[in-house]
């Protein structure tokens, strides 16, 4: 069931809030010793609040869709007076005063907040293999990763715990376990959504949005948590428009970019055809193929490294005297932050404007851009290399390869399922837009994937 | 390439040898990339860092 069909279901009095929520906390209750989903259940607060959410709704008090909805936040977000670990035992005793601003907006929205999923350790890897909380699982294979660092976020999504989860995107980390685990992820616009109340990972880089198992949902979701907010630097005052796409959009007259360099190089044969399949179906659906070159994305991606090494150390300078509070590889990464000279940094946030000229000419040509999310289906818990097209390649830097990129460009980017391999792990297709442009890719996801995700037999 | 051993004693960082060893690698194939770059950067490019005079000013 989808966040809309539910929301129909409510207000026909088919379904109460209080059951939609008793049924995600049991589903969370029979799931989480195996897949280790959620950090923290709120049961009390999630039932007193879908008390109310029936309460008002039979009193004509509609909040929109999301209203009496059962959701989790990635706990790196801010609750107030629920714990907020950032998946750290730095953080471990931290209790919040108050809440992040996304997840004002979605208490404002009527959601039902049940709880926190888990994470990569502070946000910082791809796969939630996590040190100090246990690893947390792929719903479709327990024996591997879903992705990262929103790994929980997407486990709880596809696990059928929730409606809805947050998650948080520096490098990937929304899009990957979308991918990894069939669900829907949508990275939004750099300034689109208040990255208030989340601990920063990299002030440059870091957004918010949602995990969901439509299409449909995740643009409902975009618009309860998009627009202004004055206490985020970066928060961008353009209105929020109409996210919403109609149930069977057309395509006709969008023009599709197919990038020729870099996205299809060294790919799974699987994740290739499945992707390739896609881009087929949106030329049967009205879209116009443009094969395109792209800027060198290789290069984008080490001018993204060297902002996201730096500025994550730089947040973590203060705890770095405490080594054996952090995990191997985060630790790895911090390091190799300390090590940067200051110059490398700058001169990064200048090859960053540098490239988005660059890139910006690709999107006077095209309206979007399809590639694969992840070169790789999920893979094994413990797993550091993967062999790729022959050549053997870090599970991280395999992973983040056609992701984080577009972080440094700060553009939209929705990941929808298009397919499983052979081994039945979801495949993930990534639709990049133009800045401030999620309504289109939404509804080139929309129609290319008009239902429901998949759902694993659990 | 850089001598990662020498920059971690010369910016006092308690960065275990072992770990040292373990990053160089990464941190040089990084280097080779981004020196390239850099050398290609006209020199009016500011960088693409966020401050504003005025609260609330966009």
């Amino acid at each position: 069931m989808t966040i809309l069909e539910a929301a129909a279901a409510l207000r026909a009095r088919q379904i109460s809030s209080v059951e939609l929520t008793e049924a995600a906390l049991e589903r969370v209750r029979k799931l989480n010793d195996c897949l280790n989903a959620f950090l923290t259940t709120t049961d009390e607060s999630a039932r007193t609040r879908a008390q109310q959410a029936d309460e008002e709704l039979a009193r004509g008090m509609d909040l929109g869709p999301l209203h009496g909805i059962p959701i989790a936040i990635k706990d790196v977000f801010c609750t107030k007076g629920i714990a907020t670990t950032c998946g750290s035992p730095l953080f471990a005793e931290r209790i919040p005063d108050h809440d992040a601003a996304v997840v004002e907006k979605l208490a404002a929205a009527g959601a039902v907040l049940i709880g926190k999923t888990g994470l990569h350790e502070l946000a910082y890897g791809v796969t939630s293999n996590n040190p100090h909380y246990g690893p947390i699982r792929n719903p479709w294979n327990q024996d591997c990763v879903p992705g990262g660092s929103s790994g929980g976020s997407g486990a709880a999504v596809a696990a059928g715990m929730v409606f809805m989860a947050t998650g948080s995107d520096t490098g990937g980390s929304i899009r990957i376990p979308a991918s990894f685990c069939g669900t829907v992820g949508l990275k939004p616009t750099f300034g689109r959504v208040s990255r208030y109340g989340v601990l920063p990972l990299d002030f440059s880089l870091d957004h918010m949005g949602p995990l969901t198992r439509s299409v449909r949902d995740a643009a409902i979701v975009l618009k309860a948590i998009a627009g202004y907010d004055s206490r985020d630097d970066t928060s961008s005052r353009r209105p929020v428009p109409e996210y919403l796409p109609e149930p069977e959009p057309s395509l006709s007259g969008v023009r599709v970019g197919v990038p020729e360099n870099f996205y299809f190089d060294r790919l799974d044969p699987e994740v290739e055809q499945a992707v390739r399949g896609m881009v087929r179906q949106t030329e049967s659906l009205g879209a116009v193929l443009v094969p395109v070159r792209v800027p060198d994305i290789a290069a984008i991606n080490v001018v993204a490294r060297v902002i996201l090494l730096a500025e994550a150390a730089a947040v973590m300078e203060p705890h770095l005297s405490r080594r054996d509070r952090f995990g191997t590889d985060v630790l790895s990464l911090l390091d190799q932050g300390r090590l940067l000279p200051a110059t490398d940094y700058i001169n990064a946030q200048r090859l960053r404007r540098s490239m988005q000229k660059q890139f910006r000419a690709v999107f006077e040509r095209v309206d979007c851009l399809l590639t694969p999310t992840s070169p790789i289906t999920a893979p094994h818990i413990g797993q550091t290399s993967a062999v790729i097209a022959g050549a053997t390649e870090d599970v991280r830097l395999a992973v983040t390869r056609l992701v984080r990129g577009i972080n440094l460009l700060g553009l939209p980017a929705l990941s929808i399922p298009c397919g499983r391999d052979r081994a039945g792990l979801p495949i993930g297709l990534q639709i990049v837009g133009r800045a401030f442009e999620e309504a289109l890719i939404l509804k080139v996801g929309q129609a290319l994937m008009p239902m429901e995700a998949a759902s694993p037999q659990l | 390439m850089k001598d990662w051993r020498q920059i971690a004693l010369g910016n006092k960082l308690d960065i275990p040898e072992a770990d040292l060893g373990r990053i160089a690698p990464a941190l040089d194939s990084m280097e080779e990339v981004f020196r390239s770059l850099v050398g290609g950067i006209p020199p009016d490019i500011e960088p693409a860092v966020i401050f504003h005079a005025a609260e609330g000013a966009e």
